[in-house]
């Protein structure tokens, strides 16, 4: 009844479906304007780096290298092109941010996406602080992008009787405008929704019965 | 979990914050009670009463030596007129002709009793400003003030003597000085008595 909504919220990167919003924009916009070597894109987890970087990637394909499991061995096919993309920095051995490093000084530009704590103290190090690093952080949705947000995808679906501003109030006092976390509460409140249309329950919208299963739910 | 799993659970958290919620409501409405209660019962508490009193008794007795300074009123009379001004706590004043006109009468007498009376040296210095500028009624008005607070000194007898003399009552002026000679008899007073006899 409900999948095709259910399916817009499902955890997955799509760099096609791209909602616009003025952080986003303006992170996107300073890591294609800098002209430092050495980009450190900060956030929190779910705060759309990794989004950040596949629309980055599928906008510019031949500009950027995206290497999305740094942990993995580094083929010359990561290195093809002179900016390259690295989600997940945090995970990269300290031989291999030495390796990125000497990278930057033969003139590539290497952006790393990190979680923003781990990402302040790999910045810290002498190797990194000693030369011009361009630090980007990815703030949380505000309320009013949270709620142009997921109305959209409603309104995409012609559904917008089932959420209102209340209850979207008290979905983003849980998630704190955290993109991921968004999504994936509003996908396990319609999944809960669409399990009562199929019985013919009481709940007939994300109403605050709703919203409070999905937290327990989610471990809220 | 189920969704009868998650919906039971939904209800029993639901149901316990509005317990709570009561609860602190009833709390809130208790502490509200007994502090009215307690400030209530403290107000009349025979205790507090005395207190009080005794406050108001301490008011007055200090404020005695201040208003009293060397007028020569009964103490029982301002203790009397303190009490009540203390206990009755200003009834509404009504502005009449007839208020005013008593005003003016007892104007002296209403200056003298204030606490903000300036003391004896500072009253000569302004009767004899006063009648330095030539406003005779206001040097023999501070002459006054000066005088209820020091009788045995000449200076206010003086200005007040010259200042009748001045606006032509020269026998009131005399027999002011004759007066005041009587007690303490002074050459100074003498020639002055002589010389508005001329």
């Amino acid at each position: 009844m409900l999948s095709d909504l259910i399916n817009e919220f499902k955890d997955v990167i799509n760099p096609k479906d791209v909602f616009n919003y003025f952080e986003f924009d303006v992170a996107k916009e300073e890591i294609i304007s800098s002209k430092s070597n050495i980009i450190f894109l900060l956030g929190d987890p779910g705060s759309g780096k990794s989004f950040m970087f596949s629309y980055i990637k599928y906008n510019y394909p031949k500009k950027y290298s995206l290497i999305s499991t740094p942990y993995k061995k580094i083929t010359s096919s990561d290195l093809a092109y002179k900016k390259i993309l690295i989600d997940e920095a945090q995970l990269l051995s300290k031989e291999k941010l030495e390796y990125f490093r000497i990278l930057s000084d033969r003139g590539y530009q290497i952006i790393f996406a990190m979680h923003k704590e781990e990402g302040e103290k790999i910045a810290a190090f002498p190797q990194f602080n000693s030369r011009y690093i361009h630090k980007i952080y990815m703030p949380n949705l505000s309320f009013s992008e949270f709620e142009k947000f997921v109305m959209s995808k409603f309104i995409k679906h012609n559904r917008y009787e089932l959420v209102n501003k209340k209850s979207l109030k008290k979905i983003y006092k849980y998630t704190k405008g955290n993109f991921r976390l968004s999504k994936k509460f509003i996908f396990t409140a319609l999944s809960l929704l669409n399990f009562s249309f199929e019985h013919s329950l009481k709940y007939k919208k994300i109403d605050s019965c709703i919203i409070e299963m999905s937290a327990i739910e989610l471990g809220f | 979990m189920t969704f009868y799993e998650l919906e039971r659970l939904c209800k029993k958290r639901r149901l316990k914050r509005t317990l709570l919620r009561i609860l602190f409501l009833f709390f809130c409405i208790g502490v509200g009670i007994g502090s009215y209660v307690f400030f209530d019962k403290s107000d009349k508490n025979p205790a507090m009463v005395k207190y009080q009193k005794t406050k108001i008794e301490t008011k007055s007795s200090t404020l005695i030596p201040i208003v009293d300074l060397n007028i020569t009123v009964d103490k029982k009379v301002v203790k009397k007129e303190h009490n009540k001004t203390e206990v009755k706590k200003q009834k509404p004043v009504k502005i009449s002709k007839k208020n005013i006109k008593e005003d003016i009468k007892h104007e002296n007498k209403k200056i003298l009793s204030t606490r903000v009376m300036p003391p004896y040296e500072n009253c000569i210095a302004i009767a004899e400003e006063y009648y330095k500028r030539g406003d005779y009624k206001e040097a023999i008005k501070w002459a006054k003030n000066a005088n209820i607070q020091n009788k045995e000194d000449k200076r206010s007898w003086i200005i007040t003597a010259k200042s009748l003399y001045a606006l032509g009552k020269k026998e009131k002026a005399v027999k002011i000085l004759r007066l005041y000679n009587r007690y303490y008899p002074s050459l100074e007073i003498e020639t002055l008595i002589k010389e508005m006899q001329k």
